[in-house]
């Protein structure tokens, strides 16, 4: 006689979320949230930037829901809002980077915390972190977000020979990095 | 490339994806309530926002517009201005004569258990029209002004579930994932519905 929202199919949710149901858009911030901080955290390299711009990817893309087609993968193209959005945080900050020199990662408040991501961005993380982003970002789809080459240049706005040839050298890079600070 | 080789490459793709992931989780409580704050800041924006889609239509009918020839653009041209005249014509002298009007229409609902109810419906574009309990008995009510016409509704109980109960409905239909939705007939008096009881959930 009634169901719950939160049991159902990702379609269905985005189905109502188009006729205005918000509880349903909530079930996929939910499901998504994570992701989308994933993505926009290996654009932005910072905690507190990446998750206002989840937030944002979120508010934007319920707006513009109606533009996504329902047979392709939601997941790519709540990625390219995300990517998007932190492109242009990333625009904005460098017309004001002169004034500031941004950290490796910010957003750890506590002094504990500081030294433990210290402690923690070492190795493979570290290398990864430390890439250009044209490198680090390919490489987080691919790896992280299991994205496939032509999908990653759907949400990156960048042709697919492009994509393979950043993630070949960022990984080179990567494995150079690591095996430097491994000797 | 040879079997070590291929082994290292993989072991770095898996670590970047793993020391990705285990970032991300850690960070996870900083996303603690992030759908909460999503959801405020889109309440009451959402729904058919006239200016976007004013703009999208006339994007539309401009592409449309320029793919013609010219004699193809002064035919429409002709056809845009005659139904532009008469449904002026209509509008103002013969609409007021039929004297149709909206009817004043009261959904009611049961849901003793609920946190809020919000009636969808065709009526409405199927946006979310908030319910009220003012005095607290478990009835939520909505009063709507529609035109004659049959239409779809149902009810949305704490902004997910999907209610299916309509006892005193004109009629029930499937929706586009054979859940059920309610038919009302509004008719020249208007209508009253009374639904429910809502039964919690388990």
């Amino acid at each position: 006689m009634k169901k719950k929202l939160r049991n159902k199919d990702e379609k269905e949710l985005l189905y109502r979320s188009l006729r205005g149901e918000k509880g349903a858009w909530g079930e996929i911030v939910k499901r998504y949230k994570d992701a989308v901080y994933g993505i926009n955290l290996a654009i932005l390299k910072d905690k507190a930037e990446a998750e206002d711009a989840t937030q944002e990817t979120f508010i934007k893309a319920w707006y513009n829901l109606e533009k996504y087609d329902m047979d392709r993968k939601f997941s790519t193209w709540i990625f390219t809002v995300a990517s998007n959005i932190s492109k242009n945080v990333v625009r904005k900050r460098d017309r004001w980077s002169f004034l500031k020199d941004l950290p490796l990662m910010r957003g750890s408040s506590t002094p504990e915390e500081v030294v433990e991501t210290e402690k923690r961005i070492d190795g493979i993380r570290s290398a990864v972190f430390n890439l250009k982003d044209k490198y680090r970002v390919p490489l987080i789809l691919r790896y992280w977000g299991e994205k496939s080459y032509a999908e990653i240049s759907e949400i990156l706005d960048i042709p697919e020979g492009t994509v393979k040839t950043r993630i070949y050298r960022g990984k080179e890079r990567v494995e150079v990095s690591f095996a430097g600070e491994g000797s | 490339m040879n079997e070590d080789e291929r082994r290292r490459e993989e072991s770095v793709e898996e670590l970047i994806g793993q020391e990705w992931g285990q970032m991300v989780e850690s960070d996870s409580e900083r996303l603690d309530g992030l759908e909460g704050e999503v959801l405020r800041q889109i309440s009451d924006k959402r729904g058919l926002n006239p200016r976007r889609w004013v703009k999208r239509t006339v994007e539309k009918l401009s592409s449309v517009y320029h793919s013609f020839s010219r004699s193809q653009r002064l035919a429409v041209g002709s056809a845009v201005f005659a139904s532009v005249t008469a449904g002026l014509v209509l509008g103002l002298f013969v609409a007021p004569m039929l004297q149709t009007g909206e009817k004043a229409t009261v959904f009611k609902v049961q849901a003793a258990d609920a946190q809020s109810v919000e009636l969808v419906g065709g009526f409405s574009g199927f946006k979310p029209v908030a319910m009220k309990d003012k005095d607290g008995d478990g009835i939520w009510t909505a009063r709507l002004k529609l035109e004659d016409g049959v239409y779809e509704y149902y009810y949305l109980i704490n902004g997910t579930e999907k209610a299916e109960f309509y006892p005193n409905a004109d009629g029930v239909v499937r929706d586009w994932d054979n859940s059920k939705n309610g038919l009302i007939v509004v008719g020249e008096n208007g209508e009253e519905k009374e639904d429910g009881p809502h039964q919690p959930s388990a």
